[in-house]
């Protein structure tokens, strides 16, 4: 051990001794659940009792050939081509606004995370009321002759909750775009307006290109958060109709907290954990460039 | 372009904190702020915590008990709290468990989800504590227990309410198109559909299309305890379900009728009956307390339920009655002063007072026929005709399985029906065959 911290140089000493507080915050907090996580996919496990029974690759050998696994990864994928396009087209344009304005601009961007602090429950039961059959945005859409059954459609109850979701990250991902835009040095603008370049032209030649940064973090918080939606759907629509708002975690909280099969649920959060990271994997290697 | 200079030094310097403005700082250190009492809420270990449903006038009807308790009883007093926002107690309740932040005492229980804590060893037999038969036969509810409520050779709720569903039809609405005779068959019910929706935007029958596996005892359920002359859904003994028989084929087909025909709409409609939206509605004596209190004007008929066409004209009209109560866990420090307060929880006046808070019916075997409840049912009619109907109820199969048997209820027939996807015949089979899959394979 002393010749380990021999060879290490004092300014080394000071780094390591920095990151040693959230070293032990890691350990507690995410590496020791996450290992007894992993032991007890391979259990049966009814999560209040003190047996626990070794069943070996039973139970992701189950979760490959559950059905609601399958409708849940559709689900996800739907959720994903409404709520990534949609997220990322307003949160832009609202950064984008909040970026000229200098007044009190501080005020709307710390405004805008009101929604992000809000709780899930509460916001749920709220949008719920909104949406129902007879709710206040029915009421005004049966001014122009439409009704939108929001959540009692299979088509459309995912993009629904899409739309919820959205408005809770809308500020969160305004943030990271805005910070992003004034990272962009005013001087590139200018010489592309002496060179003649309009707006749409600089818009799509300067911004969205040197914005890479952002996109690649709010895709890989999306593809996160895709995978792991469940506050909205659990209170708002309970999985359906017919399965069609089913979401891993919905799944995950059924067979640990419903069913009773904590070793199952576990399981099933390792797949999906797994998947998510392949997603964001995937995305990385297509999105992110290096812009320097 | 003048603030030019200004605008990049400003953002290039620090790119990524400049939008965290000290509004934001002020917002981030108030939800860190209260997030600290929730961190540190550390309940006292002399006290006995008691958790009830979070509805208005059960927690009116708690927090009499629980003052009145903690009055007299200053060494043992109860931590009383409402049970925390969530799809179901049950699953609320269950997290809470299993994360060992769950109470000592908890209400709104049912016998299922009591199967599923005794399984598990987690809540206590309530007829091995002392005085727990004298307790029941002061009650009244001795032959109540007997049949209903024994689980392995136990008994592990102590009910406190029963509430048999039946048909509400709106008053206004009747008179307007001349209705003097309530129908009483599926057929006579569709007729009158036919008459009443054709000429006007209402519906017929208000029913809650969610997939919430709980709802399906005040419809489905329900309906089958009628068509069924009060026969159980479950054999629990033979491990099967009765779904595909001549009653549960009779319910699937009136329900598959009743969304093809338009006569309920495959969306929820917050309170539609009693806003005047549907004709109908199915309703425990629970819901005329907060109606009378949301809606004061609204005028309704209550009626039994319907039952199929060729159901006998001389047999009385079967319903479903959910009953809970409260269950005592294994865990409690002070496990004889919470008995203590299990104990005096159940008194005559506490079930008066219980009936005229809640509406809902105490278990009791005498509550038609003792005077303490007497006066309050002349003057209350609607609530008798439920005490009634408690005769002709028939009580929630005991298994660990409900939750899984009603998702799978859900699944496979009560969504594919809504959204007429499956036959009332295919339907009622899948759904059938899964359940009696989950019932033969545990315990």
């Amino acid at each position: 051990m002393n010749s380990i911290l021999a060879k290490l140089k004092s300014n080394e000493l000071v780094g390591y001794g920095l990151i040693l507080p959230y070293l032990i915050y890691s350990l507690i907090i995410w590496v020791y659940p996450l290992m007894w996580g992993i032991s007890i996919a391979f259990k049966r496990w009814n999560i209040i009792s003190t047996e626990k029974t070794f069943i070996g690759l039973s139970n992701f050998i189950q979760v490959i050939h559950d059905p609601l696994f399958w409708i849940a990864f559709k689900n996800t994928l739907y959720f994903m081509v409404v709520f990534i396009p949609l997220s990322i087209f307003l949160s832009l344009s609202v950064a984008l606004l909040l970026n000229r304005i200098t007044f009190l601009r501080s005020f709307f961007a710390s405004g805008y995370l009101i929604s992000y602090v809000s709780a899930g429950v509460a916001y749920s039961i709220v949008f719920n009321l909104m949406f129902s059959g007879n709710g206040i945005i029915n009421t005004w859409l049966s001014g122009i002759g439409i009704t939108i059954p929001w959540f009692s459609s299979p088509k459309i109850a995912m993009a629904s909750i899409a739309i919820i979701v959205v408005w809770k990250f809308l500020g969160y991902y305004s943030l990271i775009f805005l910070a992003g835009l004034q990272s962009i040095p005013k001087t590139i603008y200018e010489s592309a307006e002496i060179d003649g370049a309009g707006r749409i032209t600089q818009f799509f030649r300067i911004t969205i290109p040197l914005l890479n940064p952002s996109f690649t973090i709010i895709f890989i918080f999306a593809i996160m958060l895709s995978f792991n939606v469940f506050t909205e759907p659990y209170m708002i629509t309970g999985g359906g109709p017919l399965d069609s708002t089913q979401t891993f975690v919905m799944q995950i909280y059924y067979h640990t907290f419903t069913n009773l099969h904590a070793g199952y649920g576990s399981s099933f959060a390792i797949i999906v954990a797994a998947i998510s990271f392949a997603f964001v994997f995937f995305i990385r290697k297509i999105v992110e460039k290096d812009i320097a | 372009m003048n603030s030019y200079p200004q605008i990049i030094s400003r953002h290039t310097a620090s790119p990524f904190t400049s939008p965290f403005s000290n509004h934001l700082r002020s917002i981030l250190l108030i939800a860190l702020l209260a997030s600290i009492p929730a961190c540190t809420t550390k309940v006292d270990s002399q006290n006995i915590t008691y958790w009830t449903a979070p509805s208005l006038e059960l927690s009116r009807f708690e927090k009499i008990i629980v003052d009145e308790w903690n009055d007299s009883h200053p060494d043992s007093p109860i931590d009383w709290k409402t049970i925390p926002a969530g799809i179901s107690s049950e699953e609320v309740l269950l997290t809470a468990i299993a994360t060992k932040t769950g109470p000592d005492i908890c209400a709104n229980i049912f016998g299922g989800f009591a199967s599923q804590l005794a399984d598990a060893g987690v809540i206590v037999a309530l007829d091995t504590l002392p005085g727990f038969w004298d307790l029941v036969a002061k009650r009244h509810m001795t032959n109540i227990i007997r049949n209903n409520w024994f689980y392995k050779g136990h008994v592990y709720v102590l009910p406190v309410y029963t509430n048999p569903e039946m048909i509400w039809y709106n008053k206004e609405i009747l008179n307007a198109f001349n209705i003097t005779v309530l129908p009483r068959t599926y057929g006579e019910f569709f007729d009158l559909l036919k008459v009443v929706c054709s000429a006007s935007d209402m519906y017929g029958l208000h029913i809650d299309v969610s997939s919430k596996w709980y709802r399906r005892w005040f419809d489905y359920l329900t309906f089958y305890a009628a068509a069924s002359g009060g026969s159980p859904y479950l054999d629990m003994d033979n491990k099967a379900a009765f779904f595909d028989q001549e009653a549960g084929i009779a319910v699937t087909t009136f329900f598959h009728k009743l969304f093809a025909k338009g006569y309920a709409p495959k969306f929820e409609i917050q309170d539609g009956f009693q806003k005047g939206l549907f004709l109908a509605a199915i309703k425990g004596a629970g819901d005329i307390v907060r109606t009378k209190r949301i809606y004061p004007e609204l005028q309704y008929h209550i009626a039994p339920l319907l039952v199929p066409d060729n159901y006998p004209a001389d047999s009385p009209i079967y319903t479903l009655a959910e009953s809970k109560g409260l269950v005592l866990f294994n865990n409690t420090i002070q496990k004889d002063q919470a008995w203590d307060f299990m104990r005096h929880y159940f008194t005559d006046e506490h079930d008066s007072l219980w009936l005229a808070i809640t509406n809902y019916l105490p278990v009791r075997e005498d509550l038609l026929s003792n005077s303490i409840f007497k006066l309050y049912f002349e003057d209350n009619p609607e609530i008798k005709r439920y005490a009634v109907t408690t005769a002709f109820s028939v009580p929630l199969s005991i298994t660990p399985h409900t939750v899984q048997i009603q998702t799978i209820l859900n699944r496979e027939l009560w969504q594919p029906i809504i959204y007429g996807i499956k036959s009332p015949l295919a339907a009622s089979r899948d759904a059938n065959s899964a359940i009696n899959r989950i019932l033969r394979s545990g315990p």
